[in-house]
């Protein structure tokens, strides 16, 4: 079996959102308390 | 606290996006997504998934944020009181203790099932199994709990012991309060979940082929398994469901635990970024580790016939059953290391859910009766160390299963719709929305008003309607039940209901004693 073509672009860009919204909304936590 | 004393507040923002993660990341995340992955559609489900985690998952952490912060202004920190603020009207209330009954009902036996990973995670590193088949781990968890004996455990009271022990520790942090305990404890347990879930991560990772006379038996396989997408599968409405569903009971929405953590900020403190920060949280530890883990080893060890078979057995099945034998075959080097670090993740996941419905009923007791903390505390440690007894020593009649699907299931999307209507119609969604942007570091896109408004309630209906005729309406008569089980499933309904009595009654005598005093 392995992994599709197709699988890998689900995988890959599930992972992309996901760690982008973890590095984007924990970036803007730290920044803002470094304000704070 | 006194009702005339200060309420407590949380040490630092990072703490509390912990302790809300922590309430959110649990059990779930690691067992119940995959399965749910691999069963709908593979890499397709995700598209379902994604637009309800936006849909649905995203808009309701908000609400309840926003619900729990405003709640907190006026003293309360449990549903009861939250929804008499946004709501003037007597039953409002009433309508509230419902979110107390679900965390209520829920810690009593979700905490039970947390002393399993406690105590599994010790018997790993003691090397209590090893070289096991599935009848024999069937035996050594069945008799572990009770149901049967087996060599290693001839009764009930070392799961007994280890559920005091699990116990203990939750009412212990519960007891150090809101800074010194639950924050303390996230701050200490969620990194420590997130290095030995990415430890066992990049072990599957590497771990190929491990038995190369079974070429097809491969992680590659077993992440195929959980990714290729099955585009077909997006045409079943139940795929749909499935994945609302799996959104809903990732985010721990619906049981009246965020408000309570939120009800500890003070007007101006964010909850917009930090509710977005704890739901991506919560969407690493499942989609990126969830199913990095426990599915492509069970593919690369079982093959994937047998892993579908093990999925459709359930979320335990693969906990409990296979991973063991897994971390005990002799081609996973250093599996008692493993197997502990496994068991352990899974334990600091339910810990720091688990403290989490304790929560809501010590900060009624706070709240509206001006209990301290300590005696609060004491109090529901009395009342679910009593409950408890019949979840123990009734489990194999059903009773655990009953209460998980009343409170942990179906009571989950009553209490949403209600909190959704409520804050969005009732309250006003103006109101709500203005509510939940003050003091935000970032503003919630102008979108999210309308599918708070429209878009969440609708698709909650839809859920409780979905799960009232596809499976509340069987559960509730009792279908596919042996008849030897039917008086405790019956006990498990008296108790649900004793409980919500109790609630109500007290939620009553609050507000006869001096809630009026307080508003």
């Amino acid at each position: 079996m392995g992994l599709t073509i197709n699988g890998i672009i689900f995988l890959v860009l599930a992972w992309t959102i996901i760690i982008s919204m973890v590095i984007f909304s924990f970036y803007k936590v730290f920044k803002g308390e470094e304000k704070k | 606290m006194s009702q005339n004393g200060e309420r407590e507040q949380w040490g630092t923002k990072i703490g509390l996006i912990l302790a809300v993660a922590g309430n959110a990341v649990g059990l779930g995340n690691f067992l119940r997504f995959p399965v749910q992955a691999a069963q709908n559609g593979g890499g397709a489900f995700m598209i379902p998934y994604f637009i309800f985690f936006i849909l649905l998952g995203i808009p309701l952490m908000w609400i309840e944020w926003g619900i729990g912060r405003h709640g907190g202004k006026f003293r309360h920190g449990s549903a009861p009181g939250m929804f008499d603020v946004i709501w003037k009207n007597k039953l409002a209330k009433y309508f509230g203790s419902l979110g107390l009954f679900i965390s209520i009902t829920i810690l009593i036996y979700y905490t039970y099932i947390e002393s399993w990973t406690l105590g599994f995670s010790l018997f790993s590193i003691l090397g209590l199994y090893s070289n096991e088949t599935k009848e024999t781990m069937t035996g050594f968890l069945s008799s572990y709990q009770g149901i049967t004996t087996s060599q290693t455990f001839s009764s009930i009271w070392p799961a007994y012991i280890l559920m005091l022990l699990t116990f203990s520790i939750n009412f212990a942090v519960l007891y150090k309060g809101i800074s010194k305990g639950i924050e303390k404890l996230a701050k200490i347990a969620m990194p420590l979940l997130f290095i030995f879930a990415i430890i066992l991560a990049i072990r599957i990772f590497t771990l190929g082929t491990p038995d190369p006379a079974y070429p097809e038996n491969s992680v590659a396989n077993g992440f195929a398994f959980i990714w290729n997408p099955d585009f077909s599968a997006l045409g079943n409405p139940n795929i749909w469901l499935a994945a609302a569903g799996q959104i809903f009971f990732t985010l721990s929405v619906g049981m009246g635990t965020i408000h309570a953590y939120a009800s500890y900020l003070k007007p101006n403190d964010d909850i917009v970024l930090s509710g977005l920060a704890t739901a991506s949280t919560n969407e690493f530890a499942e989609v990126v580790l969830g199913a990095s883990i426990a599915i492509p080893v069970a593919v690369a060890f079982f093959g994937l016939e047998a892993t579908k078979e093990i999925a459709a057995g359930g979320s335990f099945n693969l906990g409990f059953v296979s991973m063991p034998i897994i971390f005990g075959n002799s081609h996973f080097p250093l599996g008692e290391l493993f197997g502990f670090m496994w068991f352990l993740l899974l334990f600091f996941a339910g810990i720091t859910s688990s403290v989490a419905m304790g929560q809501p009923v010590v900060a009624f007791l706070e709240d509206e009766f001006g209990m301290d903390r300590k005696k609060a505390v004491t109090a529901l440690a009395i009342a679910v160390l009593i409950a408890v007894q019949f979840v123990i020593f009734f489990l194999k009649y059903g009773f655990l299963d009953e209460m998980d699907y009343w409170a942990g299931t179906f009571g989950l999307v009553v209490f949403a719709l209600i909190e959704t209507v409520l804050f969005m119609w009732v309250f006003g969604a103006d109101k709500a929305w203005k509510e939940m942007n003050q003091g935000g570091d970032i503003q919630i896109p102008m979108f999210f008003y309308y599918v708070m408004k429209y878009v969440t309630p609708v698709i909650l209906m839809v859920l409780m309607i979905w799960w009232f005729i596809q499976s509340a309406l069987p559960t509730l008569m009792m279908h596919n039940i042996a008849a030897e089980n039917v008086p405790y499933i019956w006990g498990a309904r008296i108790l649900m209901v004793a409980i919500a009595v109790i609630l109500m009654l007290l939620v009553k005598k609050a507000w006869e004693n001096n809630h009026s005093e307080v508003k």
